[in-house]
């Protein structure tokens, strides 16, 4: 107790010159500290990171296979491309099977796998509608010539895409380019019902609603000739607003995507029985399981026949640079602590110049090394958890312009990685409708990456108030190290000869 | 014959230098009795400090021995600051008290180091700034506020604080007018000849030696005389 009187009145002694050595210390921490909590906040974000981005995979038919198929088909018809058999194509294609999704279900990673299939389609208006007849399952079924068959140069209405998981359907998905502004997505009761999504333009051109139902037509590939297409009646259940819509400006394809249950992109395609999908979504746990996926897939699915698309490049788009800013605060807290540090053995240092005779005085008198060693450390102790104290609520103030400063240009990290137009707002990029599969390989957008450079705060939480008391326990143990070195070098005897 | 407080065999101080070693102290012996008044004598350089600090416990010597009570210092002190504490008391030339503690808090410090309870130092530390003739308005003094006298009774005061058997002073009245000298030596003079404690006494002060049991000239780090009173 009276050596921790003694420190105090050691400190007070000067207490200008403390005050200045408190300040100077609480600014430098007040910085270093900012430093940790941003560090150790990009730290969690970049976990958060890890278990949302980079999760998702799409296993494909290769389009090899399409192009081998084709090239045969038209080498077996002599070159021309009206005698190609359809069906003998489509026999040369392995597509992915429930088989196949089942496997993918069974690795002990995989969070959730669907199967998906797309196929362009046709809104059929009712004064274009000719000669329908019921077929077999109840649904209308076109038995003449489609009115807005799929012509070389003329795009479908939309592309439709069938999943058995609505929760595939990643653009819905907050944050996502899709929203609903009426009814809802379809889910498992949906299964074998003939309900469809579709796009707010479609729904305001054609005047339709939730509950109205629509005529689709399965339209053919561009220079499909089939002279039969089907037709099926689907009820609106949900309609959507495209986030994305008016600002990708330059030339895109007006091609809507909608969207239904498995079932109905079977059922319009004329194979309710089909098992085959055209592509398989996979989530697994971590970012982490994707080599591990692509080791496992190569066993399920041969990789010569289907290629395997992963969202790694998206992780480590968006995850570049927030390691980019935590890697920068822990510059900047090194830093700040090293100049706090230096300061701290300065100012001891120049503080015992000033009072070897204390020293020495208390040498003289017997006290012991370590008694005396106590005390000064005491007192500096003393010095850096005030400062500390101070420090730690200024962390709110520097909070206030050190994170924009360590925070890089999310908009030039976008650019840099998808090149410097596509992805940014009003980039006039062309963005590729993906068929079927999630959008795995698409560029990650410049607000995704500024939502997870916002994220990082510089919070006070108890990691904060932890690294302040490491801080202060290390800078006390800094400067006591100063006066033990002096302490233990003085020779009290020449010290108490010179003049006072 | 009892054994002497104090005394020293052979003692022989060398300093290392950036010019060579140099000799403080060279083959003195010396033998301090209890209740005795000592004065070291002898002009600059010739080891008087060097002596006194040796006796102290401040420095080591290089050779030779010091024997406190018949026992040989290092053998009984493993640790020499226990033997500034407990044995010795300190006063110098420049009283080289803390400047940030008031009089009594400086008496109060070497009874803190013995480990004295808090509430019996004030008192003993009063009674022994009383009894050097400091007034009580200026016990809560801090040292640069009192006057040299003063600094120098309340240094005396802390060096009797737990109450050592030997009290070694280096130049005591260096910094003080002759009347403040004369009731400071007075004072020495009397705690040697009241309370048997050995003083040891560095001075120039012909005047102080005049008063002195025991003289002890030193000349180049060599003892030159060696007389006590008859």
């Amino acid at each position: 107790m009276d050596t921790v009187i003694r420190a105090a009145r050691g400190a007070l002694r000067s207490s200008t010159r403390t005050l200045i050595v408190v300040l100077v210390l609480a600014v430098g921490l007040s910085f270093a500290l900012t430093s940790v909590a941003l560090a150790l906040a990009a730290g969690d974000e970049l976990d958060k990171i890890k278990q949302t981005t980079g999760v998702e995979a799409a296993l494909t038919v290769n389009p090899e296979q399409f192009q081998d198929a084709i090239n045969a088909a038209l080498e077996e018809a002599g070159g021309d491309p009206s005698k190609i058999d359809r069906d003998a194509v489509d026999s040369q294609i392995e597509p992915l099977t429930e088989e196949h999704l089942a496997a993918i279900k069974a690795l002990p990673y995989v969070r959730n796998a669907a199967g998906t299939k797309a196929q362009p389609a046709d809104l059929v208006t009712p004064g274009e509608e000719d000669e329908e007849q019921p077929d077999d399952t109840g649904n209308q079924v076109d038995s003449g010539s489609g009115p807005r068959q799929g012509l070389i140069g003329t795009p479908p209405d939309a592309i439709l895409t069938g999943t058995d998981d609505a929760d595939f359907l990643t653009d819905f998905a907050a944050g996502g380019t899709k929203q609903l502004v009426d009814g809802r997505l379809f889910d498992a009761s949906d299964e074998g019902k003939n309900v469809v999504v579709i796009d707010q333009n479609t729904a305001t051109t054609e005047g339709l609603k939730i509950g109205d139902s629509i005529t689709l037509e399965a339209a053919g590939l561009p220079g499909d000739d089939s002279s039969n297409p089907r037709q099926i009646e689907a009820e609106i259940i949900g309609i959507y607003e495209d986030l994305e819509t008016g600002s990708e400006g330059g030339f895109a394809l007006n091609v809507s995507d909608w969207y239904t249950p498995l079932s109905f992109v079977r059922e319009l395609q004329g194979d309710s029985a089909d098992n085959s999908f055209d592509s398989i979504s996979i989530v697994v746990d971590s970012a982490d399981d994707l080599d591990r996926l692509e080791t496992d897939l190569a066993g399920i699915a041969d990789p010569d026949l289907f290629s395997l698309q992963t969202s790694a490049a998206a992780l480590e788009q968006i995850s570049e640079p927030v390691e980019t800013m935590r890697n920068t605060s822990v510059v900047v807290m090194i830093v700040g602590l090293a100049v706090v540090g230096a300061i701290m053995v300065l100012l001891m240092a120049l503080v015992m110049r000033g009072r070897l005779r204390e020293i020495g005085i208390l040498k003289a008198i017997g006290a012991k090394s370590r008694q005396i060693v106590a005390q000064f450390a005491l007192e500096t102790v003393g010095i850096a958890v005030v400062a500390v104290l101070i420090a730690v609520p200024s962390v709110l103030v520097t909070n206030m312009f050190l994170p924009s400063l360590l925070r890089p240009s999310a908009e030039a990290n976008a650019q840099e990685e998808n090149g410097p137009q596509s992805g940014a707002p009003g980039g006039g990029g062309f963005r590729v409708q993906t068929i079927g599969g999630p959008d795995v390989a698409d560029p990650v957008r410049t607000e995704d990456i500024e939502a997870s450079l916002n994220e990082i705060d510089a919070s006070l939480g108890p990691e904060v108030v932890g690294a302040a008391a490491a801080a202060a326990i290390g800078l006390g143990l800094l400067g006591s190290a100063v006066m033990m070195v002096a302490v233990l070098r003085l020779r009290p005897a020449e010290v108490l000869r010179m003049e006072a | 014959m009892t054994e002497p407080t104090l005394s020293c065999e052979a003692l022989t101080k060398t300093y290392d230098t950036a010019a060579g070693p140099v000799s403080a102290l060279s083959n003195v012996d010396l033998e301090i009795r209890d209740g005795e008044f000592t004065a070291i004598v002898g002009p600059s350089g010739s080891g008087k400090t060097t002596l006194l600090s040796l006796l102290g416990g401040l420095e080591k010597p290089s050779s030779g021995q010091i024997l406190v009570q018949g026992e040989q210092l290092q053998r009984r002190y493993r640790d020499l600051s226990d033997y500034r504490r407990r044995q010795v008391g300190f006063v110098f030339q420049a009283y080289n008290l803390v400047p940030h503690l008031t009089a009594i808090e400086n008496v109060m410090v070497p009874m803190e180091l013995a480990g004295v309870r808090r509430s019996k130092r004030r008192s003993l530390a009063a009674e022994l700034l009383s009894s050097m003739g400091i007034p009580k308005e200026r016990f809560s003094h801090r040292p640069l506020r009192l006057s040299g006298g003063e600094q120098q009774r309340v240094a005396i005061a802390r060096a009797l604080a737990n109450t050592p058997p030997i009290l070694l002073a280096d130049e005591p009245t260096g910094n003080l007018d002759e009347a403040t000298s004369d009731q400071i030596i007075s004072l020495l003079r009397d705690m040697a000849d009241l309370s048997g404690l050995c003083v040891v006494v560095v001075t120039h002060n012909r005047r102080i030696a005049g008063k002195a049991d025991h003289v002890v000239g030193l000349n180049s780090g060599r003892v030159e005389s060696d007389r006590r009173a008859a």
